[in-house]
């Protein structure tokens, strides 16, 4: 085997241990009688000593306080949303069961609410108050005593009526 | 790689917090060595670390047992720590070693010369991981920090074996060139 076919080899499956005995023999044979490859196994040995001096750490225990924080609001949002699927799956029999009821039932209350709406809305930017017909009458027919300013509304509305 | 019974996997599952932490027990340190090779940066290294707990404290339920545990937790491990890296490739400084290791270690809470010597390897190796990209980063740090073989590798990362040795091989190319022209402290 050439050089640079052994090389690939040295540089993974030699340096790996996944040579099977016949091809790691080639490969040890080789490795004596040649300089170069002798070499690229050292620098690769060295290499792999710096690797296991470094020691695996343990992370600060910040990072464990984090990991528990962001749990903890994980579970409160999981507590509610399962509040809130049981409450809808109870919920859901009911629904089924009266939902013609129910669709009525909202659909008179829209009804309602936008009939509301609309009486209470301003007309023209002026209040329009009804003026019931007694208060009309009274007003028509009222017997000046000389002092017209008791019936004096100062408005156009008595100019209108009277 | 370490193993968990699978009891501890299923009350974690089910939400119990002591079983859990057991699991982190276990597996944060190789997670945040997996981090700390990826991204170079602590403080990167701790974000991944957190960010890969919580995301198996969500999905934890859904691990169906078709691979191995650890095989799963590295495989996001090494997932978070590449997204964060990439993410952070713009601003990464060109601090020549792994951030934070500068400073002088408290000599009151551990001997002061073993940090110092833990600080040198952790040094030298972020300036050796310097030099590879991160998917060849990933595929080195599991091969020689964590002892992982060619098929658990390519389990992990979801490549073929055939891609690990492919990574492993330009990445020892890389180390080797780098190291020659005096990338090593103590040389060659």
């Amino acid at each position: 085997m050439d050089c640079k076919k052994m090389e690939e080899l040295i540089i993974t499956d030699y340096m790996d241990g996944r040579l099977e005995s016949a091809a790691l023999e080639k490969a040890e044979s080789h490795i004596a009688s040649c300089s170069r490859c002798r070499k690229l196994v050292e620098d690769l040995r060295s290499i792999r000593a710096v690797f296991k001096g470094a020691r695996i750490e343990e992370p600060p225990f910040s990072v464990w306080q984090g990991v528990r924080e962001e749990i903890s609001g994980i579970h409160k949002k999981k507590v509610s949303m399962d509040l809130a699927h049981g409450f809808f799956a109870l919920a859901r029999p009911f629904f089924a069961h009266f939902k013609p009821a129910i669709a009525i039932a909202t659909t008179a209350v829209l009804i309602l609410v936008i009939l509301t709406a609309i009486r209470l809305l301003p007309f023209g930017g002026q209040t329009v108050i009804p003026i019931d017909q007694d208060d009309i009458l009274s007003i028509t027919m009222a017997e000046g005593n000389g002092n017209d300013k008791e019936y004096d509304f100062n408005t156009a509305a008595e100019e209108y009526f009277l | 790689m370490r193993e968990i019974p699978k009891e501890i996997i299923e009350k974690a599952g089910m939400g119990d917090m002591g079983a859990f932490e057991e699991i982190y027990k276990v597996f944060s340190p190789a997670v945040y060595t997996i981090a700390l090779g990826i991204t170079r940066n602590r403080q990167d290294a701790e974000e991944a670390t957190q960010d890969v707990f919580v995301k198996i404290f969500r999905t934890l339920n859904s691990f169906k047992f078709r691979s191995s545990f650890g095989t799963w937790i590295y495989r996001i491990a090494s997932n978070a720590a590449i997204n964060i890296y990439n993410a952070r490739a713009r601003h990464r400084r060109r601090a020549s070693g792994i951030d934070g290791l500068e400073s002088i270690p408290d000599s009151k809470s551990e001997n002061a010369r073993d940090a110092i010597q833990r600080e040198s390897a952790a040094i030298e190796v972020s300036a050796l991981l310097k030099v590879l990209n991160p998917e060849q980063r990933s595929c080195i740090v599991l091969r020689e920090l964590q002892g992982l073989g060619y098929s658990e590798i390519a389990e992990t990362l979801r490549v073929p074996v055939n891609t690990v040795r492919s990574r492993l091989k330009r990445a020892r190319e890389a180390l080797v060139a780098h190291c020659r022209k005096g990338g090593l402290s103590h040389g060659l």
